[in-house]
């Protein structure tokens, strides 16, 4: 059974591959990218051993085993417009459009371990549709220890720092 | 997408790709598209750009995605002074990417808090002040003492003028294509140098560069770049001076070279020994020696056309050299101060490395960094 439709971001698509998770992420989840990740961001992976391995998101996508998504420039500008231009996070492209998806997809939870990122979902109101990298790897069978960035741990000290950034009106213009 | 921001991305897009030279084949090519066709649409607001396309047109044009989203008109970035302006398409292109670096560099404070290119202030001087190699000798004797660069100061410019006076400076590999640069802007002042040239060739350029920053607005571009006689303006000659001045010190200099004569004469090697001793040049070195009164002028043009010298000279250097990083520790340190603390993301963090993302790990071990560190932890002070 599939368990959730979860929206990836490059750093966590590309990890699952380094890892060899990628394909059971696929099989447990329904899995939605947004088209500058896909199309732009991830090309290859790095292997243990420091060679460049190749991803093709692509032929995955002309496969349906994922759904590309996408927002358009003016959904983009208008989004980064609302994060305070210092003490906000400066997102990517990528990024940004993810946020701009998950705004309009109620039913996406976006995985991510991404500092930058976590902070602005939480900030948008969304930080309960916001997961860490290691809790769905553990759903999908992970048993090994993860390094701290992917970690439960860590994702929940970065939601407890932007929820306190939101309380105290900071990141934000719009507050 | 609306019509208004489409024709002004598409007019910003334009602009950039024709600031660097670039035909509408080449890029429509190395973007992926079928035809140009598709781009000259772009360009004139006719077809909207997808996102996707727009990050691979921005990373063709060394722009970050904001410049082409944000409202307004376009405002003309600084000016580079280039040591040596070549015709080659590549220099718009060099030059791009270190106005890019220096812009990056800029945020990468603003998000921290810190501004160091209100921290250099330098010495007031006026064009008129510009008459004889005596005032820019001492002008550079002033800089070497406030700048506390010590007896050896090949060694310690480069972090002495990145991390304590804010000039950022930028190792690009330009290969014979590219020589020196400065710029000052409202990012602070900021230098270029070729990574590609000698390790003394590079140390002997920032301290050239490093007078145009602080005589810069004095001389016209029209002086710096009129060369009458010798092949170089007198600005030009003057920034040599100053910089032969500020790397090799009087008193060290002599005080070492003397104890290297014997019955009137030094030899080659020793030339070279105090050379590498203060990283630079023999060249520099020797010419030093001219305007100390320690060697004739023509002596010094004997033994520099001396192919025994330049054997001998060449072979001391080249078990030495260094690859210089691109970027300057700090720079590197702060930026992953702010990824290590949300304040840019990871992709945000690879475009100011200029890499892939997939690449961060093997950078910030390079730099010994590590991700999965807490670099959170505080310590109480006092």
């Amino acid at each position: 059974m599939k368990l959730n439709s979860l929206l990836l971001d490059a750093d966590v698509v590309i990890d699952a591959h380094r890892l060899g998770m990628w394909d059971k992420l696929l099989a447990q989840n329904r899995v939605h990218i947004g088209a500058v990740v896909l199309r732009t961001e991830v090309k290859y992976y790095i292997d243990n051993n420091g060679r460049r391995r190749n991803i093709n998101l692509m032929s995955q996508h002309r496969a349906k085993k994922i759904t590309e998504l996408s927002a358009t420039l003016e959904e983009q500008r208008i989004l980064k417009k609302r994060f305070d231009a210092v003490l906000g996070p400066k997102l990517d492209p990528g990024e940004t459009e993810s946020l701009v998806i998950l705004e309009r997809i109620p039913e996406l939870i976006f995985c991510t371990f991404d500092y930058a990122a976590i902070i602005a979902v939480v900030l948008l109101g969304m930080g309960n549709r916001v997961i860490s990298f290691e809790t769905v790897l553990k759903k999908c069978g992970l048993s090994r220890r993860l390094q701290r960035k992917h970690s439960e741990e860590r994702f929940k000290h970065i939601v407890k720092t932007a929820q306190l950034m939101r309380v105290m009106g900071q990141g934000l213009i719009e507050n | 997408m609306n019509k208004g921001i489409r024709g002004s991305v598409g007019e910003k897009l334009k602009k950039a790709r024709e600031s660097l030279g670039l035909t509408l084949k080449e890029v429509a090519t190395e973007v992926g598209f079928a035809n140009y066709q598709t781009l000259i649409n772009i360009e004139a607001g006719k077809r909207e750009i997808k996102v996707w396309e727009l990050v691979k047109l921005a990373r063709i044009y060394y722009r970050d995605i904001d410049y082409f989203l944000e409202d307004g008109r376009i405002v003309e970035a600084s000016s580079v002074l280039w040591r040596k302006r070549l015709s080659s398409l590549k220099i718009n292109i060099y030059e791009r990417r270190f106005l890019k670096y220096c812009e990056n560099y800029r945020q990468i404070e603003e998000l921290l808090g810190t501004n160091t290119s209100k921290k250099f202030k330098p010495i007031q001087c006026k064009r008129e002040d510009f008459v004889t190699l005596s005032f820019v000798d001492r002008l550079a004797h002033n800089y070497h003492d406030m700048l506390g660069f010590g007896s050896r100061p090949a060694c310690c410019i480069y972090r002495i003028l990145d991390e304590s006076f804010g000039v950022k400076i930028l190792f690009l590999s330009m290969g014979k294509e590219g020589s020196g640069g400065s710029t000052v802007g409202n990012f602070g002042p900021s230098i270029l140098i070729n990574a590609d040239d000698a390790p003394w060739r590079r140390n002997f350029d920032l301290a050239h560069e490093f007078f145009h920053i602080v005589t810069w607005g004095i001389f016209d571009p029209k002086e710096i770049f009129d060369s009458p006689k010798r092949g170089k303006s007198k600005v030009e000659v003057w920034a040599d001076a100053f910089a032969a001045t500020l790397l090799l010190p009087q008193e060290e200099v002599l005080e070492g070279f003397k104890e290297r004569i014997k019955n009137g004469k030094v030899s080659y090697f020793d030339c070279v020994e105090s050379a590498r001793e203060f990283e630079v040049s023999v060249d520099a070195f020797l010419w030093r020696l001219a305007s100390l009164g320690m060697v004739k002028r023509e002596e010094v043009e004997r033994v520099l056309n001396d192919p025994a010298l330049k054997k001998l000279y060449w072979q001391e250097k080249s078990g030495g050299w260094k690859d210089t990083p691109k970027f300057s520790s700090r720079y590197v340190n702060m930026a992953f101060k702010c990824m290590q603390t949300g304040k840019v993301s990871r992709g945000q963090f690879a475009d100011y490395m200029e890499i892939d993302r997939q690449e961060i790990p093997q950078l910030l071990t390079e730099y010994g960094l590590d991700e999965n560190a807490d670099y959170e932890i505080e310590l109480t002070t006092s």
